[in-house]
């Protein structure tokens, strides 16, 4: 199947009607005037490595080359689930001490506290890779990293793990849900009110964290359409919740919130914490700023601000539905265009996850744990509010080296299931599992065929026929520059 | 469109076909060597160079005020926090200079537009790509037989340095550049895949720097003096390593975190400040010892300072101008700027006294001897 040519086509929205299709039950967008062909290769990898991991398992592939972008994508998203495989952590419903018993704590005690709360941070961390490592959707956990580095807190700030696993819960939720249910619901998330100190905002002393980045990174963007004064008004409407050690839930104390007037975004009133939310969203702006991001992060390349202007208003239309914006950006002439393959540079945890898929890792979490760190990422714990930065500041001296080193190792244990490496870890790497590598041990793949599935462009060094071993050719194109890209 | 082998060796510096084109002269100044030191989050400048007898100073901060007998005392009116006794010797012997108010017109409490005004040195909403450090090398580049034009140590961002055009690196480890190795360039290159490029362009400089750095043995710099453990420590140690051993690299940049004290202030901010003052004093009797102090430039910078009345969280908010050191065998030690009165606050915060644009004009034209007409502000007299 591989190496088929597909007849090019043009997509045009004119016109676009729905039908229901028997075979997936799913609803494909037909394109009147364009005809309706299955993937390329080459465009099933790219849709697979933007909404999941690459390079692809070839099981993934050889799924959706039969189908049509459309099916392909509506297949992808049917296949989207709410709530994580992986069992939680045993702890994920403790309660916090309370103060009163915090308070008596021996600076012993204390350090225990503290040395609980730093593994506890490491399990829920090796959690989310179990999850990524062995979900049947890919495209979900992309999307929980997505918001994860939108509304994003950190252990840094937020000492009490549970929260930061109920956080991540929320966020699977509404991943592909209701943005307007998304953002009230994390606006008095705990682990939210913890990072930006939202449970410390009361009427008599306003704290103006929370409220200046739910406008300059939640929202609007920087600098657009708020002002200074905007920021103090919103806080007084924000203040009044905190957490307190018997409910896992933010508790609204009527008292410690500001009841006065406020004038928020050109609106005088009483608001409350819910109507800053409902205020924010009747500005176009926000879904302007939420489109850009998804258009970075999934399109790549030259932003097309007549396109994000397009999908922002079809992410109003639908009273900011997320799958809805989501699904246009992936059926987008720009998502598939030839010149924005390749043009993102994967995160780290693309990087580690998608080689320890395809190499079937079954090693200790906690070592993609720590490689994913020292490229730059550490879930739950992102280096300020905003994130992530990504896009060329994920590649430095130092992470791309400890990219290279990565592959590297994996590769190297290639065939040598079961040995123990000297710091004591299983090497475990099944090849026997893996189709691709057992066709690339065997003569019914070229090399350019194993370009197609592991490459979104082509690889910069000219050594990779000389490269004798399949496992070395592999592993050549993994320590390509090229690689790097999605 | 696709490059050629020559082409492509071309845009990637580091190459040593740019060598004929730096002249011997401008050598000579590339011998003098910035350690910037970010405070990452916006430090506390009120708790750091402390207004003590200031009767508005206790009132505006009931918890979070330094008591007048603690503070190090600097003149009838100014002390450092205790914490940075260790800074004291130096500000005694005038190599400290202490430049208070610092800040710039129409201040921007948010972290990141504040960081990227002081970093690209851009004003009120004009937006640049490019650090401010990397606009002075492109007047004219340090020599291409240096390992690197600038070293990132802790925190990855490297802030003036960013921009395309400056050969950096990131280092952590010493053990980790004998690993790098020698990657040859294809023609293959996409030049509108501009994220491709740059990744290309990283592997690289990377061979290069690790190239040259593993032929300096930094690891085997002996160091007369102990460093403090802590991350910062460590980075001062490292900085120390390769100043001493000859790297060469005119740029080292720092950052101390965690600065960012919205609560807890009272415990937090004596503990910043004595990482402060110990990598930085380590850094310094290293550097003197191996007579280099003449040829180093220590300065710190930060988004901004923190607001003057404290929060109801025992901490503070983002604020505007603050106090920075700078720190060199060449620095005309001593108070510059003025303290921001605590009486005439804008919206609750310091006025600013002195652009921070005029440090760095004395660091472009009286350290390195550069134009930088990006620069609008003259320089200030702090460099002898």
């Amino acid at each position: 199947m591989f190496g088929l040519k597909k007849k090019r086509y043009s997509f045009t929205y004119r016109g676009a009607k729905r039908f229901v299709l028997g075979v997936f039950g799913v609803v494909i967008v037909m394109m009147v005037g364009g005809g309706c062909y299955a993937l390329s290769q080459e465009e099933a990898r790219h849709l697979l490595a933007r909404t999941g991991f690459s390079p692809p398992r070839l099981t993934e592939l050889e799924t959706i080359v039969p189908l049509t972008r459309g099916e392909a994508v509506d297949f992808l998203l049917n296949k989207s689930n709410l709530s994580p495989k992986t069992p939680a952590p045993a702890w994920v419903g403790e309660l916090p001490p309370a103060y009163k018993v915090r308070k008596k704590w021996s600076s012993i005690e204390r350090q225990a506290f503290n040395m609980q709360n730093r593994q506890r941070l490491r399990e829920l961390q090796s959690w989310w890779v179990t999850e990524l490592l062995s979900t049947t959707s890919p495209l979900t956990e992309n999307l929980v990293l997505f918001w994860h580095n939108h509304f994003t807190s950190s252990f840094q700030r937020v000492k009490w793990v549970p929260y930061l696993y109920h956080q991540n819960i929320l966020l699977r939720q509404h991943a592909l849900g209701d943005f307007k249910r998304l953002l009230r619901e994390i606006v008095t998330d705990p682990a939210m009110l913890f990072f930006l100190d939202g449970r410390r905002n009361h009427a008599k002393q306003p704290n103006e964290n929370f409220a200046r980045e739910f406008f300059e990174l939640f929202t609007l963007g920087e600098g657009n359409g708020y002002t200074e004064k905007d920021i103090r008004e919103a806080s007084r409407a924000f203040s009044g919740w905190v957490m307190r050690p018997d409910n896992v839930k933010a508790i609204f104390k009527p008292r410690r919130h500001d009841n006065g007037l406020k004038t928020i975004l050109g609106n005088t009133g009483n608001f409350s914490t819910n109507d800053v939310v409902s205020l924010v969203l009747e500005h176009p702006r926000v879904s302007v700023h939420i489109a850009e991001k998804f258009f970075v992060s999934y399109i790549g390349g030259k932003m097309d601000r007549a396109e994000i202007e397009r999908l922002a208003r079809l992410f109003r239309q639908s009273n900011y539905n997320i799958r809805t914006l989501f699904r246009a950006i992936l059926l987008s002439n720009a998502f598939w265009d030839r010149a924005r393959r390749g043009v993102i540079i994967k995160t780290p945890s693309d990087m580690t996850i998608g080689v320890a898929r395809l190499v079937q890792w079954r090693g200790n979490t906690t070592f993609l744990v720590n490689k994913m760190k020292s490229m730059g990422q550490e879930f739950f714990r992102p280096p300020n509010v905003k994130g992530w930065q990504g896009g060329t500041a994920w590649i430095t001296a130092t992470s791309l080296s400890a990219r290279n080193r990565f592959t590297a190792r994996l590769l190297r244990d290639l065939g040598k299931v079961g040995e123990r490496e000297a710091d004591g870890t299983m090497m475990m790497t099944s090849m026997k599992t893996n189709a691709l590598l057992e066709k690339a041990m065997g003569s019914d793949m070229d090399i350019n065929g194993l370009i197609s599935i592991m490459l979104a462009v082509q690889p910069v060094q000219k050594f990779l026929e000389q490269a004798v071993p399949p496992t070395a050719k592999i592993s050549a194109l993994m320590q390509d520059p090229a690689f790097q890209m999605k | 469109m696709l490059f050629t082998r020559r082409q492509i060796a071309k845009f990637i510096a580091g190459t040593p076909v740019l060598l004929k084109s730096t002249p011997i002269y401008a050598n000579e100044s590339w011998t003098r060597i910035v350690v910037l030191v970010e405070l990452n989050g916006g430090n506390d400048g009120l708790n750091t160079v402390i207004p003590y007898t200031d009767p508005a100073y206790p009132r505006l901060r009931p918890k979070l005020a330094v008591s007048r007998d603690k503070v190090l005392q600097l003149s009838e009116h100014l002390g450092l926090h205790p914490q940075l006794e260790k800074l004291m010797p130096l500000w005694e012997s005038r190599e400290m200079a202490i430049v208070l108010g610092v800040g710039y017109p129409e201040p921007n409490l948010s972290h990141f537009r504040s960081i990227d005004i002081w970093e690209t040195a851009t004003q009120g909403h004009r937006l640049a790509r490019e650090g401010w450090i990397s606009r002075l090398f492109s007047e004219r580049r340090p020599p291409t037989m240096l390992p690197a034009e600038g070293v990132v140590l802790g925190r990855n961002e490297p802030g003036p340095l960013m921009g395309d055009g400056s050969r950096i690196v990131n280092l952590k480890r010493l053990e980790s550049l004998k690993k790098q190795r020698q990657q040859l360039v294809n023609s293959n290159i996409i030049a509108a895949n501009s994220d491709l490029v740059h990744v290309i362009k990283t592997q690289d400089r990377l061979n290069y720097a690790a190239r040259k750095l593993v032929e300096k043995n930094l690891d085997k710099v002996i160091l007369k003096n102990e460093f403090p453990g802590h991350n910062f420590g460590r980075q001062m140690e490292l900085a120390a390593r390769l100043v001493i051993g000859g790297s060469g690299i005119p740029v080292i940049k720092c950052s101390l975190g965690g600065v960012d004290t919205h609560a807890g202030q009272v415990y937090r901010h004596p503990k910043l400040m004595e990482k402060l003052a110990g990598g930085l004093s380590a850094f310094v009797e290293a550097i003197k010892s191996a007579g280099a102090w003449n040829k180093v430039l220590v300065m710190t910078y930060a988004e901004f300072g923190r607001r003057p009345k404290e929060n109801a969280s025992g901490g503070t908010d983002h604020g505007t101008a603050a106090p920075h050191f700078l720190l060199g065998g060449s620095v005309r030690g001593g108070f510059y700027g003025g303290q921001p009165p605590l009486s005439q606050l804008h919206n609750g915060n310091l006025a600013y006294r002195v652009d921070f644009r005029e440090i760095y004009a004395a660091v472009a034209r009286d350290w390195w001897g550069l134009r930088a007409e990006f620069i609008k502000s003259k320089p200030m007299p702090v460099i002898m």
